[in-house]
């Protein structure tokens, strides 16, 4: 069964690319991490700078690796989805599920595999430079260097192929289990697995925002602060990005409220497309959901801290990973954004083709994707936003006295910002191609 | 004649259409001794399709039963419907179904492999050899023609021995001469004693049975026996015909 998944992910470069990037990335952010936990258990490092060298990767590394399933799910059911016909025939000639299932996550693990040499390098040398900078801001004795010896590292890598293969193996269930020959999948199933996701994603949200308020009974300067703010804004945008179905619905229930505007072509199409087929804008919300929630969420609270806080080194250093964080987090979302935008629009080829037929232009064609992508922009920044600062209330309270300083506009508009500027630049430059070569 | 190698048993199928549900099967009794070729045909949502579906355990019926050789597919879980799928029954379809990056003999081999079964080269080889292939089995489906690839796939379907051949409108994708060649080699099975059941629309197809069942609304009004093309086609052109006879009288009520 491996030889036949390596057989067949050589025959599917573009989804391995996909599953790879994932995995790559995924992997130079926890070796950093590693990196960092390796120093901190090295002999070598100062007795006082252990606690910080070894919690401090630990919290980050375990987000990250949440967040790398969290996409490597995503991305293994997008992939399969345009692997169907495959799937199907496999199933047909006598495949179990479990079989199916066996081989995406063989596929996935020798995907990541390749991935984890150069996901090594580019861990250790993201983890020198924290080090550096962490170094350079006094925030440990310089006789602590970077340190991060083998086997933590490496321990990291295999962290990273266990979680990818564990969520090809979660990711591929439900493509596994659908009936080669097109049964619809029975209603009761269907709800039960709703509901499921719906009772996940009310857990995340409660666990998120009741992280945020128990912020409300500590004092200013108490590190647990934000400790708890950030964990609950990534707790929150991931609920969030679990509810994108219900997000989607709601974006079809507003236009079908306004059935009576005048429309061109392209709009008409789109209203179309998001209510008949809204699994295909889907992806887009949960990442952008996640991205734009994360970020907004850690800037905003950071730059809460920078105001009210001492200027002290400490703090700056702090300051600094965290927006480092960020940006590694924000590029982790926007990879998967990327990857999936592309290859939802990749499958739609046919489509494409028949619109050209009967007289389309490439613009209309790529007009009608522009605006499925701007309803699903417009709803999940909306929605990441309003999450964020629901997070960051508590700890603007505690910090400054007041809710007010939660709602500077700036950390949410550079988020918002560049969310939509990847989704709709993405879909831009993916839909004309894919449009020009249907 | 003992067991048939498919039997039914007022087999019904209904589906939830978008104007209320669809009855696709409404009852049938269908015996296919061993070693038989059988054809069936009928009009576009006669069932035809859903009937080798149901046989075949692909899709549970409604109600009624489908068995294989004497099991009672419905008592069966989808593991074991994999299993049996894998181990009793072969399938060739209209599509091919043929994976990329395998090579034909692969291909071949793969019900082998999926049942963690080693593959004999020889016996691929003869299998080969047998669907008139012997000098392409590293080939890849891209590599061969249409006629081809059915031909791959039928050595596929037979590399476990299977009870029943199941056969989906197999020369729908193909010219008349490869359509021909496919055709002929499912005979040649059938007179060595392989059972096979083919949905299909063409009268010629039809014509290389030993039976033809016609289905229409969901149940078997004709069978014919030792079928010509011709008679295929003139049954077939009455049973349209009465077929929208019957939906305008609908219509008018």
């Amino acid at each position: 069964m491996i030889a036949l998944a390596c057989r067949l992910f050589r025959h599917h470069r573009a989804t391995a690319l996909a599953t790879g990037l994932v995995a790559l990335v995924g992997m130079a952010l926890v070796v950093a991490m590693a990196a960092l936990l390796g120093t901190g258990l090295a002999d070598g490092t100062a007795r006082a700078d252990r606690p910080f060298l070894t919690q401090f990767p630990l919290i980050m590394g375990g987000w990250v690796v949440a967040i790398v399933v969290f996409a490597m799910v995503s991305t293994v059911g997008v992939t399969l989805s345009g692997r169907a016909a495959e799937i199907g025939g496999l199933r047909l000639i006598g495949a179990t599920p479990r079989q199916v299932r066996v081989l995406v996550s063989a596929e996935t693990l020798a995907v990541s595999a390749a991935a984890a040499l150069p996901g090594l390098g580019a861990g250790y040398l993201l983890g020198w430079i924290l080090m550096a900078s962490i170094r350079s801001a006094g925030l440990t004795d310089p006789a602590s260097s970077f340190a991060p010896g083998l086997g933590v590292p490496v321990a990291g890598v295999a962290l990273v192929l266990v979680a990818s293969t564990v969520a090809a193996w979660i990711g591929s269930r439900k493509p596994a289990e659908r009936s080669p020959v097109e049964d619809p999948v029975p209603a009761t199933s269907k709800q039960r697995r709703e509901k499921g996701r719906r009772v996940v994603a009310a857990v995340l949200l409660i666990a998120g925002v009741g992280s945020a308020s128990a912020v409300l009974g500590l004092s200013a300067d108490n590190i647990a602060t934000t400790a708890m703010t950030g964990p609950a804004t990534v707790l929150t945008a991931i609920g969030l990005a679990v509810l994108a179905p219900e997000l989607v619905n709601v974006v079809n229930r507003i236009l079908r409220g306004f059935p009576a505007l005048p429309r061109g072509a392209a709009a008409h199409l789109a209203a179309i497309n998001l209510s008949a087929a809204p699994e295909r804008v889907r992806p887009v919300v949960t990442f952008l959901t996640l991205l734009v929630g994360v970020s907004a969420g850690t800037l905003s609270m950071q730059g809460i801290e920078n105001q009210h806080a001492s200027a002290d080194s400490t703090a700056q250093v702090l300051a600094s990973i965290n927006y480092l964080v960020v940006v590694l987090i924000a590029l982790f979302t926007a990879i998967a954004l990327t990857n999936n935008l592309v290859a939802a629009i990749g499958r739609r080829r046919e489509e494409f083709a028949v619109l050209s037929l009967i007289g389309s232009t490439t613009r209309q064609a790529r007009g009608m994707l522009l605006r499925e992508t701007t309803a699903a922009t417009i709803v999940s920044v909306a929605v990441a936003g309003i999450g964020a600062l629901v997070c960051v209330i508590p700890f603007a309270i505690v910090k400054t006295g007041s809710p007010a300083a939660a709602f500077d506009a700036g950390p949410y508009l550079l988020s918002i910002a560049i969310g939509a500027a990847i989704a709709l630049g993405v879909t831009s430059v993916a839909g004309s191609r894919t449009i020009r070569n249907a | 004649m003992g067991i048939p190698a498919v039997r039914t048993r007022d087999l019904r199928c209904r589906f939830a259409g978008e104007a209320g549900p669809v009855d696709a099967l409404r009852g049938i009794d269908l015996d296919v001794a061993r070693g038989s070729f059988v054809a069936i045909m009928g009009p576009s949502g006669s069932g035809k399709t859903t009937l080798l579906h149901c046989a075949a355990g692909l899709r549970t019926p409604t109600s009624g039963t489908a068995e294989l050789d004497g099991v009672n597919l419905s008592q069966l879980g989808e593991a074991r419907l994999a299993e049996l799928r894998r181990r009793r029954i072969g399938f060739v379809f209209q599509s091919f179904n043929l994976l990329p990056a395998l090579t034909a003999a692969e291909n071949i081999e793969l019900p082998l492999r999926l049942d963690s079964r080693r593959a004999d080269p020889r016996h691929t080889a003869a299998l080969l050899a047998r669907v008139g292939l012997g000098n392409r089995g590293q080939h890849r489906p891209d590599q061969l023609s249409g006629g081809q690839k059915q031909r791959v796939a039928v050595a596929r379907a037979l590399i476990t021995g299977p009870d029943v051949v199941f056969a989906d409108e197999p020369t729908g994708a193909l010219d008349i001469r490869s359509a021909r060649e496919v055709l002929s080699l499912l005979r040649q099975l059938a007179d060595q004693g392989q059972t096979i059941i083919m949905v299909t629309h063409d009268p010629v197809a039809a014509s290389f049975s030993d039976e033809v069942l016609f289905l229409a609304d969901g149940l078997i009004v004709d069978r014919l026996a030792q079928p010509s093309a011709r008679a295929v086609a003139s049954r077939m052109a009455t049973l349209v015909e009465s077929a929208e006879r019957a939906a305008n009288a609908a219509g008018v009520r």
